[in-house]
C-alpha cells in the first residue's frame, strides 16, 4: 500500500486521463522505434514524469518497472568526490544532477558518457539506445547545459535524453532546439474532478461533487496535490462531507502569515524576523520562486493601484536577480525591504494627509 | 665557554644558551666591549653590536606584555602539565607574530625551573649523519617523531641540574607535516600514548578559511589545550618601548613623538617595535655625529643585523619575521609618519574588525564628506575570502540599521553585488567590483548612527545549509525515489506526511486553523491510545515499500558525501573569534555569539523525525 498518488498512477499511454491527443502522438512516435531527445515541460503536478514513464514502458515493455537505486562516485577536476544517486532499470537511468550543486556539469558529462559508451551487444528484441532522464533540468547551471549540448550530439547513436523541466525559460536555446519539446499542461478543473472521482471509485468511496470541486480549486491545477488533498480529507473524515475543510499545506499558511507580518510592521527588526522565516521555508525545500510568488500575491492585496505597479516592478526586478545571482535569500530580502520602504512611505503619506 | 655552549645547544638547550648570552651581555655592559660581529664604520659604537631583542627581553612576568588572563591560563597549564603523570599534556599557543608567545613561555618556564627543549627543522643533510650509516636518510617526519620520543625519555648529558623538569617547544614543523597535517596528527596520537613530557606548540594565527594543522576535532581528541594570544595593545607596546629606553643608557632616547609613530606603525608587534626603536636610536646617533651617508649604511647594517640575529633563534626568535623592515605599503592613517623610514607593516584586519568598519562607518575627522577608513582597504583584504565577509555583513546589518530606507538601500547594494559575484566567467574583474559596491554601499547608506553593543554572529547561513541538507536527507529517507524530485516532494509529499508534527516549521503559530488540518497527527497520537487505522498506510510510506531495491550502503554513502561537502563551510565557521583588546574603536563592540541554540534546535528536529 502506498500513497494514492503512486498507487493510481497510470502506467500506459492509453490509460492517461487527459491530453489524450498528445498521448496518442507520443505512442505513434515511439512505435516507430526511435525518437529524438525530448524536453518535457509543464507546471509541477501536471504529470510529466507519469507521461515519461508510460512512454518508456511503451518503448521497452514492463522491464522498465524493475528499478534499482545506484550510487555513482564522480571525481571533479578539483579532486572533489561527488556521490550521486540514480534510479535505473536495464533500459534507462534517471538522475537529478542539480543534486550536485554547481558540480553538475561533471555529473552530466561523466554519467552520460558511462551510459552511452556501452553499446547494446544484441540489438534484436531490444532498442539500440538507452534513455537518460534528467530531472529538474531547469535547475542546471549554464555550464552544465552547455556541456549537455555537446554530449547530446556526440552520443546520439547510443543514448536518448529526456529532460524534465518546469519551465523552458531557463533552458538555453541551444538545448531547446536540439530537443522535441513536449508541453504537458496542467489539467483543468473538470479533468481533476474526474480523476478524483475515479480514484474514489477504485477505492470504493463516494465523493460529493462539491468537495471534489473545492479540492480541485484548492490544488490550483496540481493533480498530485489534488490527490494528496483527497487522501488527507479521507484520513480526516469519512464519509466525506460536502462542506469539509480542505487543508492547504502548512508552508503555504506559513508563507501567508509571513506576508501578513510584513504588512503589519516595517522596520529592520521586523525584516530580521522575516528573514529567519524565509530561511525556514527554504530549509524545507520550498523553491525561492514559489516563495516570491506567494509573498507577492499576498502583499499586493494590501496595495492600491499605484502602489501595486511599484511593488510588482520591484518584484520582477528581484525575481530576475534571483536567477542571475547565487543566493536567493538576499534578493528575497531585498524585495521585502523594498516593499517595506515603499509601503511605509505610503502609509506615512496617507496619515499625513488625514491631518 | 660561551662559544661551546652555543655550538652544542643550538638545537635544544635553548634556555641555557639564553642564560649564557644574558650573562655575556651583562658582563659586557659595564665594560662596553661587545663582541664585534662585523667590521664596519661602527666599531666605536659598541651598543650597536648588541641585540636589543635579546638584551631587553623581559625577565619577569611583570615585564611581559601578554594580557593577565592569558598569562594566568598559561601559568596554570604549566602547573597542571608538570604535575600530570602518565599521558603527556599538550598546549597550542596561537597569536600573531611578535606578541611574545615564546617570550612569555620562556619567562614562565625559567621561573618554574623547567627546561625548554626546542625542535628545529634541519635544513641540510647532516654530513656526520651520512657518514655514520648508509641508510640514515631519515625522513623529516621521522626525525621529528624521533626527536619527540627521545627528548621525552633521555636527559641530556650536558644537563647540569638534576630533577629539572622538561618541556618541549615546537615552533616550526617539517614541511612534510605542514603539507599533510594528518601525518602530524598520527605522530601526535602516538606521542599522546607514549610520551611523558608536555609539549607546547607555538603557531602564528591560523589563517582564515583554512582548517590548519590543528583542526578542532583533533584538539578535542587529544585534549590539547589552546590559548590564543591577542594583538598587543598600543599602550603596552609604548610601555615596553619606554622601559627599553629607560634601561638603555647607551644612546639618546628618541622623542615621544617618534615613539608614538613607531607604536602606530607596528600594529601590536613588539618585536618589530623594538627593532624599529633600535633603528631610530641609531639614526639619532648618526645625525648628531654627522656621519656621511647615514641612511644607506644604517639600513644596510640594520639588515645585516637582522640576518645575524635570525639563525640563532634568540629569545624572541626572529626567524619568522623577515618582513620587519620591508616597507610593503603605507597605510593612509600613517601618512604623517613619513619621516619614519623603515615603517610599514601591512596589516590584515581580522574579519570582525572589517565587518565593524562596514557596519559602523566613521566619518573622517577633517572632512565630514569622507570616510575615515578607505573602503578599498577592506576590499583589498577581503578578496581571498569574499564570501565570509559577505555573509557576516548580511547577517548582522539589520541589527545595526535603524531606518527602513537605509536598510532597503543597503540590501539593494548587496543584491547588486551578489549578482556581480555570480558572474564567474570574469571573476577576476567582477569580484573586486562586487566587493567594492557592497563596502561602499554599506558604508555610505547609513544616515543615522546609533551605536550600541551588538553581538556579531557568523553562522546563520551555514546552519541554514546544514539544515537544508538534513531535510533533504529526510526526503530520501521516506522514499529513495524522491531524490529525483526533491522539489516536488518537499512541496507536496512532505507536508502531507508530516502535517501535524508542527515543529516542522520553526515558531509555527498554533492556531485553530492548523489544528484542524492536522488529521494525521490525530492518527499518530491515536497510535498510543490504540485506535489507529491509518497507521499501516503511513508506515508503508515511510518504509518505502516500493519496487526499488535499496542497496544497503545507501544512506551511509549519502551521508558521507554531505559530510564532505560540509567540510569547507565548517572550516569557515569553525573558529570562534573574539576581539578582546583592540584600540578603542567601534570594533570593540563586537564579539562572537555562540549559536549553539541553533544546533540544539536542529537536533530536536532530527529527534522528532526519528521518533516518528
Amino acid at each position: 500500500m502506498s500513497l494514492w498518488v503512486d498507487k493510481y498512477r497510470p502506467n500506459s499511454l492509453t490509460k492517461l486521463d487527459y491530453h489524450k491527443a498528445q498521448a496518442l502522438h507520443l505512442k505513434n512516435m515511439v512505435q516507430q522505434g526511435d525518437f529524438p531527445h525530448l524536453l518535457v515541460y509543464g507546471p509541477s503536478g501536471a504529470g510529466k514524469k507519469t507521461r515519461i514513464f508510460c512512454l518508456l514502458r511503451e518503448l521497452y515493455g514492463p522491464g522498465v518497472e524493475r528499478l534499482r537505486l545506484e550510487h555513482m562516485n564522480i571525481q571533479t577536476p578539483s579532486n572533489k568526490k561527488i556521490d550521486i544517486t540514480t534510479v535505473s532499470s536495464n533500459y534507462h537511468l534517471e538522475v537529478n544532477p542539480s543534486d550536485a550543486g554547481f558540480h553538475d556539469r561533471v555529473v552530466i558529462q561523466e554519467l552520460i558518457k558511462t551510459v552511452a559508451q556501452t553499446h547494446q551487444l544484441d540489438p534484436s528484441g531490444q532498442r539500440e539506445f538507452k534513455v537518460v532522464v534528467i530531472c529538474e533540468a531547469d535547475c542546471l547551471t549554464k555550464d552544465a547545459q552547455h556541456a549537455l549540448r555537446r554530449t547530446m550530439e556526440k552520443y546520439v547513436a547510443t543514448c536518448r535524453i529526456i529532460l524534465v523541466a518546469n519551465t523552458i525559460s531557463r533552458v538555453i536555446p541551444a538545448i531547446r532546439s536540439r530537443c522535441l519539446g513536449v508541453r504537458v499542461g496542467a489539467p483543468n478543473k473538470e479533468e481533476i474532478i474526474n480523476i478524483l472521482q475515479s480514484v474514489c471509485r477504485k477505492e470504493g468511496l463516494s465523493l460529493p461533487n462539491e468537495l471534489a470541486e473545492r479540492i480541485a480549486v484548492q490544488s490550483n491545477g496540481n493533480l498530485r496535490r489534488a490527490i494528496l488533498f483527497l487522501e488527507t480529507c479521507k484520513v480526516q473524515q469519512y464519509p466525506f462531507q460536502p462542506d469539509q475543510k480542505v487543508a492547504s499545506h502548512d508552508w503555504e499558511i506559513y508563507l501567508k502569515d509571513t506576508a501578513k507580518m510584513i504588512v503589519l510592521e516595517q522596520s529592520p527588526q521586523k525584516l530580521l524576523q522575516i528573514r529567519s522565516r524565509l530561511y525556514e521555508l527554504m530549509i524545507h525545500g520550498i523553491p525561492s520562486e514559489i516563495i516570491f510568488k506567494g509573498l507577492l500575491q499576498e502583499l499586493v492585496k494590501n496595495c492600491d493601484m499605484q502602489l501595486k505597479t511599484q511593488i510588482v516592478e520591484k518584484a520582477a526586478f528581484f525575481e530576475h536577480r534571483i536567477h542571475l545571482g547565487s543566493k536567493p535569500i538576499i534578493h528575497l530580502e531585498a524585495f521585502v525591504a523594498s516593499f517595506m520602504a515603499i509601503y511605509k512611505k505610503f502609509m506615512e503619506a496617507t496619515v499625513a494627509d488625514l491631518f | 665557554m660561551a662559544c661551546k655552549s652555543s655550538w652544542i645547544s643550538t638545537c635544544f638547550d635553548k634556555n641555557e644558551s639564553n642564560k649564557m648570552s644574558d650573562i655575556d651581555s651583562q658582563r659586557k655592559l659595564p665594560h662596553r666591549d661587545g663582541v664585534q660581529r662585523f667590521n664596519g664604520s661602527f666599531t666605536k659604537e659598541k651598543v650597536m653590536t648588541k641585540d636589543w631583542l635579546k638584551e631587553f627581553a623581559p625577565k619577569t612576568p611583570s615585564d611581559l606584555l601578554v594580557s593577565k588572563p592569558k598569562l594566568d591560563q598559561l601559568n596554570s597549564w604549566l602547573q597542571k602539565a608538570s604535575k600530570t603523570v602518565g599521558e603527556a599534556s599538550m598546549l597550542l599557543i596561537t597569536g600573531p607574530p611578535g606578541v611574545g608567545k615564546s617570550t612569555a613561555l620562556e619567562v614562565l618556564t625559567a621561573m618554574k625551573n623547567i627546561q625548554l627543549v626546542e625542535w628545529e627543522s634541519s635544513v641540510d643533510i647532516d654530513n656526520s649523519e651520512l657518514a655514520g650509516s648508509r641508510n640514515s636518510t631519515q625522513s623529516q617526519a621521522g626525525k621529528f617523531e624521533a626527536f619527540l620520543m627521545n627528548s621525552g625519555r633521555y636527559i641530556s648529558v650536558l644537563e647540569i641540574r638534576e630533577g629539572m623538569k622538561k618541556l618541549i617547544l615546537v615552533r616550526e614543523f617539517p614541511n612534510i607535516l605542514i603539507l599533510h597535517p594528518n601525518l602530524l596528527q598520527d605522530i601526535l596520537r602516538r606521542y599522546h600514548v607514549m610520551g611523558r613530557i608536555p609539549i607546547v606548540f607555538s603557531l602564528p594565527e591560523q589563517t582564515e578559511g583554512s582548517g590548519g594543522m590543528f583542526p578542532k576535532q583533533f584538539l578535542e581528541e587529544l585534549n590539547i589545550h589552546q590559548i590564543s594570544f591577542n594583538k598587543v595593545s598600543d599602550k603596552s607596546v609604548m610601555k615596553a618601548l619606554k622601559r627599553i629606553c629607560m634601561l638603555n643608557t647607551g644612546c639618546d632616547v628618541p622623542s615621544a613623538e617618534v615613539l608614538e609613530k613607531i607604536v602606530g606603525s607596528v600594529h601590536g608587534d613588539i618585536r618589530s617595535a623594538v627593532l624599529q626603536l633600535y633603528y631610530e636610536c641609531m639614526q639619532n646617533k648618526s645625525r648628531t655625529r654627522e656621519q656621511h651617508s647615514a641612511l644607506s649604511t644604517e639600513q644596510a647594517s640594520h639588515k645585516k643585523r637582522n640576518h645575524i640575529t635570525k639563525p640563532s633563534t634568540l629569545p624572541v626568535g626572529s626567524s619568522r619575521k623577515n618582513s620587519v623592515n620591508v616597507c610593503k605599503k603605507q597605510l593612509p592613517a600613517n601618512k604623517t609618519s613619513q619621516e619614519l623610514e623603515s615603517v610599514g607593516k601591512d596589516i590584515q584586519l581580522p574579519i570582525f574588525q572589517r565587518v565593524g568598519r562596514l557596519l559602523y562607518p566613521k566619518k573622517s575627522e577633517e572632512d565630514a564628506e569622507f570616510l575615515a577608513h578607505d573602503p578599498e582597504d577592506i576590499v583589498a583584504q577581503t578578496l581571498s575570502h569574499p564570501r565570509k565577509l559577505f555573509h557576516m555583513v548580511l547577517e548582522n546589518y539589520l541589527k545595526v540599521f535603524r531606518d527602513m530606507n537605509d536598510s532597503c538601500r543597503a540590501i539593494r547594494y548587496a543584491s547588486d553585488s551578489d549578482t556581480m559575484m555570480s558572474e564567474f566567467q570574469e571573476r577576476e574583474l567582477t569580484l573586486p567590483m562586487a566587493l567594492s559596491t557592497m563596502t561602499r554601499g554599506f558604508m555610505t547608506c547609513k544616515s543615522l548612527v546609533k551605536r550600541k553593543w551588538t553581538p556579531l554572529t557568523n553562522q546563520e547561513y551555514f546552519t541554514v545549509i546544514q539544515r537544508t541538507r538534513a531535510v533533504r536527507e529526510k526526503i530520501i529517507d521516506i522514499d529513495p525515489r524522491y531524490i529525483l524530485v526533491p522539489r516536488d516532494a518537499a512541496m507536496d509529499i512532505l507536508p502531507i506526511i508530516y502535517t501535524g508534527l508542527s515543529s516542522r516549521l520553526d515558531s509555527y503559530p498554533y492556531t485553530n486553523k492548523i489544528c484542524d488540518i492536522s488529521g494525521i497527527e490525530a492518527e499518530l497520537t491515536g497510535q498510543a491510545e490504540g485506535r489507529s487505522n491509518l497507521q499501516p498506510a503511513l508506515f508503508t510510506v515511510t518504509d518505502s515499500t516500493s519496487e526499488i531495491k535499496v542497496s544497503s550502503r545507501k544512506m551511509l554513502m549519502v551521508g558521507k558525501s554531505w559530510e564532505k561537502n560540509m567540510k569547507d563551510e565548517e572550516r569557515m565557521t569553525g573558529t570562534p573569534y573574539e576581539i578582546q583588546e583592540s584600540e578603542s574603536d567601534d570594533e570593540n563592540k563586537i564579539s562572537e555569539e555562540h549559536v549553539d541554540a541553533w544546533i540544539e534546535d536542529d537536533i530536536d528536529f532530527l529527534d522528532n523525525f526519528h521518533h516518528f
